[in-house]
């Protein structure tokens, strides 16, 4: 149903060179959580985030990643949508631990 | 979805997605499949459309993509377009949910975003939607519009670096000085930092890519 293919009319950027890091400096407590999910016999592992001060079930949102996987930038949007009051959830495209092996598949 | 509507932080009220590059022409293609989403949105998105058969979709669409992205070729965003307004006008529906074209050349996850609008770059004038006019949704999300309006502004205010020029709101939403904020960003480039994303008390610095 979806594909990983992308138009490419340019030449793709590098992706970056290492998970960066995410300073959070203030703010609601936001919880994450290693979030693992199966289809298709491959492993997913997503990041889920929530608010942590509270315990009632909020609407949840995905959040997906670039060509490169699931790296902090994502994690960092989830963290965000969580401190707003949404269960986020970054996904994992891949799967079984892999990162930017779309190559072709744009950004 | 399935997997994590079960979860218990995780409400029955309907899901969105958000995508970004590569993650937007993902969740463009779960609206054009027909998934249950209440939202899809994507950011600065390949424009690849690999459904064969364009489902009609309940949700709202939204695309922000950079009129003069070189990443992106106008046509095949084009096609994207044209893509979802079968898809919408299968569910019956006007095109009412617009495009956003914020009219920068790179995606805001690059060190390199222009904060500085540029020209509209021959996209069509009736395919740039009002940049604010996504805040005033003609489909609810999570059943209220007002709700929509209420937790996505902020979302949508600062979680797209394009937009934080253009879409200048706090989390009250009360317009603030656009220039103060790409000001700011400079500032924080010179420092490393790609951006700087407050939401309310809560801020995140997003280093630049090594």
């Amino acid at each position: 149903m979806i594909g990983a293919g992308g138009v490419q009319a340019q030449t793709e950027p590098a992706p970056p060179s290492s998970d960066e890091q995410v300073t959070i400096q203030s703010g609601p407590r936001v919880a994450g959580e290693v979030f693992e999910y199966a289809s298709g016999g491959t492993t997913y592992e997503g990041y889920l985030a929530r608010n942590a001060s509270t315990d009632h079930p909020q609407p949840a949102i995905l959040v997906v990643h670039e060509w490169w996987g699931l790296d902090s930038y994502a994690r960092a949007r989830a963290d965000q949508l969580a401190a707003l009051g949404f269960a986020a959830l970054a996904v994992d495209m891949y799967g079984d631990g892999q990162a930017g092996r779309a190559s072709g598949g744009g950004r | 979805m399935a997997r994590l509507g079960e979860h218990p932080a995780v409400a029955d009220s309907g899901m969105a997605a958000i995508g970004y590059c590569f993650g937007g022409s993902v969740v463009m293609n779960m609206a054009l499949s027909g998934m249950p989403l209440e939202a899809a949105i994507s950011f600065h998105g390949v424009p690849t459309v690999a459904v064969n058969r364009p489902q009609a979709f309940e949700g709202s669409v939204r695309i922000h993509n950079g009129a003069e992205d070189g990443f992106v070729a106008r046509d095949d965003l084009v096609a994207l377009a044209r893509a979802r307004r079968r898809c919408l006008s299968m569910s019956g529906r006007k095109s009412g949910d617009g495009y956003v074209f914020p009219r920068i050349s790179a995606p805001p996850s690059r060190p390199q975003v222009e904060m500085s609008p540029a020209t509209s770059g021959g996209i069509d004038p009736e395919m740039i939607d009002d940049p604010i006019g996504f805040l005033e949704p003609t489909h609810g999300v999570f059943g209220s519009p007002a709700l929509l309006i209420e937790r996505f502004r902020v979302p949508f205010a600062t979680l797209c670096g394009e937009e934080v020029a253009s879409v200048d709101m706090d989390r009250r939403g009360q317009a603030r000085n656009r220039v103060d904020h790409r000001v700011d960003d400079v500032r924080l480039q010179r420092r490393g930092i790609t951006g700087r994303q407050c939401l309310g008390t809560r801020c995140l610095d997003v280093p630049l890519p090594a």
